[in-house]
């Protein structure tokens, strides 16, 4: 009578290799998923950074100097960038995240337009336009 | 004998290559355990401080009339007080943090109450407020001890400030 563990052992080898695919898959989710909250989690911040950046510039009217004194970062004369590292606390560069606001023209004299962006990187996390009204003294 | 010998060899490889299989199920496991922990987590974190910081810009802008919003001392620090006109009547609406709580309190102005009377809203570390010339500056501290902070340009403007 023959034996029956090569069978077995042969079953049992199919067995973990399947397995070892659907690991191999779950794992992957599994990073992905870590990802992908990670990143979520960095946009939520992104968005109160960018939406305190242009609540700023609304304040101080589309000065673009007192919005960086009263926030935070540098104003360079063609943009306001801020550097904050991975718990978002201001920071210099190179940084994990980076605040950018760029004045642009609205096509109208009285109205004043910026770009606010925040980035991970070279990645967008996140961006919004902001307009205020310009005050002719 | 050699029969036997071989038999026991290939018994013992079943055996290793269960244990093997035992280990890897395990390491997923383990894994996924993990990474779900991390994850909820951190969802959780996210959820705690966007949701406060939220909350608060949002009853500021439902508020944000002339001379409608302003700073007080109440329950374990800074309060931020709404002011609303109702039929002739002025009531205040309070948010404030008090025993690990971000609270609301709606009253009129001239009752007189305690901040522990103050509605639960979410668990919160403490409440940071400073109004500067029409901008309002909004730091709460979560439960984790983490701080996430928001600047809020009031549409009343200076007015906006009792």
């Amino acid at each position: 009578m023959r034996s029956k563990a090569p069978l077995a052992l042969l079953e049992q080898t199919i067995m973990v290799l399947v397995f070892a695919l659907a690991a191999a898959l779950c794992l992957r989710a599994f990073l992905w998923s870590d990802a992908a909250s990670a990143r979520n989690q960095a946009r939520d911040q992104a968005v109160l950074q960018a939406e305190s950046a242009a609540e700023v510039l609304k304040h101080s009217a589309g000065d673009f100097e007192e919005a960086a004194r009263t926030l935070g970062g540098r104003w360079d004369g063609a943009a306001w960038t801020i550097y904050y590292d991975g718990d978002w606390q201001e920071a210099s560069a190179p940084a994990a995240y980076t605040l950018t606001a760029l004045p642009q023209d609205s096509g109208h004299s009285l109205l004043g337009l910026a770009r606010v962006e925040v980035r991970s990187g070279e990645d967008p996390l996140f961006n919004l336009t902001v307009c205020w009204q310009e005050v002719e003294l | 004998m050699k029969h036997l010998h071989k038999h026991q060899i290939d018994g013992l490889l079943a055996l290793l290559l269960l244990a093997v299989f035992a280990a890897c199920v395990l390491s997923v496991l383990l894994t996924g355990a993990g990474v779900y922990r991390r994850l909820t987590t951190r969802d959780r974190d996210a959820y705690d401080r966007r949701t406060a910081i939220q909350y608060v810009a949002a009853k500021v802008r439902q508020a944000d009339r002339s001379a409608s919003v302003s700073l007080t001392q109440f329950g374990d620090g800074d309060a931020l007080v709404l002011t609303q006109d109702i039929d002739g009547q002025v009531y205040l609406t309070r948010i404030y943090c008090h025993e690990g709580w971000l609270r609301e309190l709606f009253s009129s102005a001239d009752g007189e109450f305690v901040p522990s009377d103050g509605e639960k809203v979410l668990e919160a570390g403490g409440l940071d407020l400073s109004l500067e010339d029409g901008l309002l500056t909004v730091a709460i501290t979560d439960s984790q001890g983490n701080k996430t902070t928001l600047s809020l340009s009031l549409r009343g403007g200076e007015g906006a400030v009792q």
